[in-house]
């Protein structure tokens, strides 16, 4: 956590520490006890500001509010009418809490602590920068805070002295049922001492009286009066209370023996929980609008770096494509460089060449001769005519043969039936076969089964 | 004031990157689609380098054998007439006759059918220039007999899209 400062104000002196926190430990790192004129020159380089003031006006009340009213707001503006009506001409600045729920009544009653806005706000005058608050209360509250730290009976007294001023607290279950402070008016020191006890007596006997049900048996001593003799020694006689001494010697370092005792309230002030704090609204609207900014920094900056993520990773891609796309062209400069481009009268002859020798080419009979080449390896056909017309090929081959045996004439037949079966299968021929078995007389005709259409030659080999 | 500063610039410089973003975006859609031009176009090329080369391996040498003079042409049939015509009984059928691209030779021939030999190198005769076109034969017991033209093309300017079919004799 960084460095802070606590800051209480005391009949126009105020006690800085500046404080760090280090393992739940308030590690004090600088104390100082300033008068009010110079503060603002103090602080004028510090941050982070824990402040405790002393007010004149402080209402405390317990007010009973109808539990038909349940939301908080309407509660909080029911509350601020009850408090304006008993104080019409103070600008109301208050925090309040349910003491008890009544289920069964018709009223909850509410703890109200109010002080004047415009006076607490001008008691903070000394600070410049009003975003370097972080809490800001009044000094009982910052006693309450530390007490509460050091003490853990149910119910205790809490009584600190500075100077003159004398500050009570009564506390049951950690919260503040009674406060009241005071300034004794004697001058010399032997009646101010007795004025103290006097007065603190006095106070323990109305709080015994106010809260019967209360057993308060503690009394915690702080402040000038925690380093006094008689006083202590007074009250006990008075008032059969067990005195002790706030001592937060064990969450602090740097202070040792009873150098805390003149810091209780800075101490305290940097302890005091949220509900104990009193904001001013233009602290508050400063809170808020350094949350506001604060979260729209966080958020820009995470927008920020998404979209300089995206962005890289699109410029790699579009890096990477142009890279390809400097490949690609150097590929097809290249290409182009070693294509010989012909021209329209070129291309023209050549086309008409490869035209001319495809149509010559495709009236030669070869592939005819080819086709029927098992046959005349056969026999020789005594007649083989061949035509080329209108793109069409036909052709016709007569076999005569004579034979001396019957066995040769039937396997010649056998011969030639396959042979023209497989020939089949590639040309389109019609078959006339007569056979004389008395003469051994074998004869065949061979057509086609209708003009053949030539194939196309392919182009290119 | 600071924060606000920073956070007006960081506004602006995420905008910034939003439509850099885009602009990458527009960009790669263009430069892909130029890729793509240059992957086809150099795919194109290629082809009609391999076209070239085939045409110059393939086609060429008739281009070089064309005579671009008419009396050249007729000369060259003549000479394969009278080179083959004790060969295989060349009788004239058609004198030199033409259409715009080519001159043409129909030739009768005979071969006695006996002479294997002879019948094979008919078959095999080849034009150089030119072409033969064997139109018809009959091949008989004892003689194969039949029609063949002899077809020699001189460069001419070539018509576009004008079709060789209708000028060239059946």
């Amino acid at each position: 956590m960084a460095n802070f400062c606590s800051i209480s104000i005391l009949n126009n002196f105020a006690l800085v520490l500046s404080l760090e926190e280090k393992k739940n430990k308030l590690i004090v790192l600088d104390v100082q006890e300033i008068e009010l004129e110079q503060l603002a020159q103090y602080l004028n380089n510090k941050k982070n500001f824990y402040i405790a003031l002393e007010q004149k006006f402080e209402y405390s009340e317990n007010i009973e509010v109808p539990t038909a009213i349940a939301n908080s707001s309407n509660i909080r503006n029911y509350l601020l009418y009850k408090i304006k009506k008993a104080n019409p001409k103070i600008d109301i600045l208050f925090n309040f809490k349910t003491i008890q729920k009544q289920t069964n009544e018709e009223n909850t009653l509410i703890n109200v602590e109010a002080i004047d806005e415009t006076t607490f706000l001008k008691s903070l005058s000394f600070i410049k920068d009003l975003s370097q608050i972080r809490s800001t209360t009044t000094n009982k509250f910052a006693l309450l805070a530390l007490a509460n730290k050091c003490i853990q009976v149910k119910s205790y007294i809490c009584v600190h002295t500075y100077a003159k001023t004398i500050l009570i607290i009564a506390i049951e279950n950690k919260e503040l049922i009674f406060s009241r402070s005071t300034e004794v008016q004697s001058q010399t020191p032997e009646t101010i001492q007795m004025d103290i006890a006097e007065n603190i007596t006095q106070t323990l006997s109305y709080i015994n009286n106010q809260f019967r049900e209360i057993n308060f048996k503690t009394v915690a001593l702080s402040g000038s009066i925690a380093l006094d003799d008689v006083i202590p020694q007074h009250i006990t006689m008075f008032s059969n209370v067990n005195i002790s001494i706030l001592y937060p010697n064990t969450f602090i370092e740097n202070l040792t023996n009873e150098e805390p005792q003149e810091y209780i309230l800075s101490l305290g002030s940097a302890l005091v929980p949220k509900e104990n704090r009193f904001v001013p609204k233009v602290i508050k609207g400063i809170q808020q609008f350094n949350l506001l900014t604060n979260s729209l920094l966080l958020l820009s900056l995470l927008l920020l770096i998404v979209m300089g993520y995206f962005s890289f990773n699109k410029f790699k891609d579009y890096e990477d494509l142009l890279q390809k796309n400097q490949i690609l062209k150097h590929r097809y400069i290249t290409a182009y460089r070693h294509t010989k481009m012909l021209s329209h009268i070129e291309l023209d002859k050549y086309a008409y060449t490869i035209d001319m020798t495809n149509k010559y080419l495709d009236k030669t009979p070869t592939d005819i001769l080819i086709a029927v080449k098992p046959l005349m390896l056969l026999d020789k056909p005594s007649t083989f005519q061949y035509k080329y017309e209108q793109g069409k090929i036909s052709f016709t081959m007569d076999f005569d043969k004579q034979f001396s045996r019957l066995v040769n004439l039937y396997k010649f037949e056998k011969k030639f039936n396959r042979t023209m079966e497989t020939i089949s299968k590639n040309i389109l021929i019609e078959k006339s076969v007569s056979v004389d078995y008395k003469n051994l007389l074998y004869k065949a005709s061979i057509k086609t089964k209708k003009n053949i259409q030539h194939h196309k030659r392919e182009r290119r080999q | 004031m600071i924060r606000i500063t920073i956070l007006i610039i960081n506004i602006v410089l995420t905008f910034f990157l939003y439509f850099l973003n885009q602009w990458f975006s527009s960009q790669e859609i263009k430069i892909s689609n130029i890729n793509q031009k240059y992957i086809k176009n150099t795919r194109k090329l290629r082809e009609i380098k391999k076209i070239d080369t085939w045409l110059a391996k393939k086609v060429k040498s008739k281009l070089l054998h064309t005579p671009n003079s008419i009396e050249v042409t007729d000369l060259r049939l003549i000479e394969f007439f009278d080179r083959f015509a004790t060969n295989y009984n060349f009788k004239v059928k058609k004198f030199i006759y033409h259409d715009k691209n080519a001159h043409y030779l129909s030739i009768n021939y005979t071969i006695p059918r006996n002479n294997y030999v002879k019948l094979v190198d008919f078959m095999k005769l080849h034009y150089q220039g030119g072409y033969k076109v064997i139109d018809n034969f009959i091949l008989n017991t004892t003689t194969l007999q039949g029609e063949l033209i002899l077809v020699q093309p001189f460069l001419t300017k070539v018509k576009k899209k004008e079709h060789i079919d209708e000028i060239v004799p059946q």
